[in-house]
């Protein structure tokens, strides 16, 4: 398998698929196909929990030989990722774009807490739900605009605006906090909560919002 | 203070802050706060909130104190431009071009029409006033999409669509024209009034529009 981006502004990623090679993108992410290549669906872990938060059930996934262009159809950039076996991030549901079949994903949701999760889903339902990928091999994802990646020692935290995440370790936890002081809320633009972030692990922040 | 911009077609700017240090951000732009910042949403007054309400501006400026990092974003393809004002020295930002800026600039409001009642300016998406900072201090202007800087001569006038100005030198003088000819102003797809700008100064003019 060979893949590279074409363009700069809202990039293309164009995978080469040798025969029996595969790929597994999100849906709708293919934007061109060779006639040779081999498309189906599949099903990952969590399926209920896809179905249960709305996101779209299954994933597509394209057999060689052939070339296939995806992309995500915004501005941003393609970044790779390179999984060891065993680890695992979670990416913001916007932001996955594909990844090689030996990746398992599931749906992981931002807390385990009930009663955070029932806040999250009122107040940042742009984060609620992340795709959980688990090495080994290759994950690509789309950010939307510029990023920045930041380590979290154990137990720092700091502050994230609503739908800015678009990656993190498994290890780094997400609570919702409230923005201090009424005229703050009012009138600071902030909104009622952020989200806050907290360590062991690396944050990705993009630009934009997903 | 150090500050730094990361990325390209959407960056970010990064402001770390020593601890007591602080500065100026419009409202909104924060994507990511270190949790040991301190964030106050400043108003100067209900006459300072009318004026900021009538550049187009959210109302508040918020004032970020450090030890720790903040990152900003205007969310939307652009760039992220820099200017140093010595003392007494002053730029007018147009509506919504306003990013952050040292605590030691003094923000004023301009307005943009001669006369006494600023009936060409209901024809447009100028805005009637500009935001005014005066130095000493660096201020950081949102342009959306690429730049252009035109330098004015004395007397020297240029033409502009309307909403295209980021920012201009307060010697640069603005007035609406009409566009002359019927057939240009039905069919020409500019509409009714240019925006005309009288050197000397810099005017910025930004790619993407309002």
């Amino acid at each position: 398998m060979q893949t590279r981006i074409i363009g700069h502004f809202a990039p293309v990623m164009e995978i080469d698929l040798y025969q029996g090679e595969t790929i597994v993108c999100e849906r709708g992410a293919m934007l061109y196909e060779t006639p040779d290549i081999h498309s189906d669906a599949v099903l990952g872990m969590g399926f209920f929990s896809r179905l249960f938060t709305g996101e779209s059930a299954a994933l597509d996934k394209y057999e060689g030989p052939g070339t296939v262009g995806i992309a995500a159809g915004k501005p941003g950039m393609i970044k790779e990722l390179d999984l060891q076996p065993g680890q695992a991030i979670d990416i913001a549901h916007s932001g996955f774009l594909a990844m090689e079949p030996t990746v398992q994903f599931s749906i992981s949701l931002a807390s385990h807490n009930l009663v955070k999760l029932i806040g999250m889903a009122s107040f940042a339902r742009d984060n609620l739900i992340f795709q959980n990928l688990t090495g080994p091999g290759k994950v690509f994802m789309h950010v939307h605009g510029d990023y920045v990646i930041t380590y979290l020692e154990q137990g720092q935290t700091m502050m994230i605006d609503q739908g800015y995440l678009v990656f993190k370790d498994h290890s780094v936890e997400l609570e919702l906090v409230r923005v201090h002081g009424i005229e703050n809320i009012l009138i600071g633009g902030e909104g009622l909560f952020l989200l806050q972030v907290s360590g062991p692990g690396y944050v990705g922040i993009q630009s934009m919002r997903g | 203070m150090n500050i730094r911009k990361i990325g390209g077609y959407t960056p970010i700017l990064e402001v770390q802050l020593n601890e007591g240090e602080s500065i100026m951000c419009e409202a909104g732009a924060m994507i990511y706060a270190s949790s040991s910042t301190h964030m106050e949403s400043l108003v100067g007054g209900l006459f300072n909130a009318i004026k900021k309400w009538l550049t187009g501006e959210t109302i508040a400026v918020n004032r970020y104190t450090g030890p720790g990092v903040i990152g900003l974003s205007a969310s939307s393809p652009g760039m992220i431009k820099e200017i140093d004002l010595g003392p007494g020295q002053s730029v007018d930002v147009c509506k919504g071009a306003f990013m952050a800026g040292d605590v030691t600039l003094s923000y004023g409001i301009e307005r943009v029409w001669k006369g006494i009642l600023p009936w060409k300016f209901l024809f447009g998406g100028q805005g009637f006033f500009y935001q005014k900072l005066t130095g000493p201090g660096r201020v950081f202007i949102v342009v959306k999409g690429d730049l252009v800087e035109a330098t004015l001569a004395q007397g020297q006038k240029m033409d502009l669509d309307q909403g295209y100005m980021a920012y201009k030198d307060p010697s640069v003088e603005v007035d609406l024209t009409r566009i002359k000819g019927l057939r240009k102003v039905f069919i020409g797809g500019e509409g009714l009034f240019l925006l005309t700008c009288t050197g000397p100064g810099k005017v910025g003019i930004q790619s993407t529009g309002w």
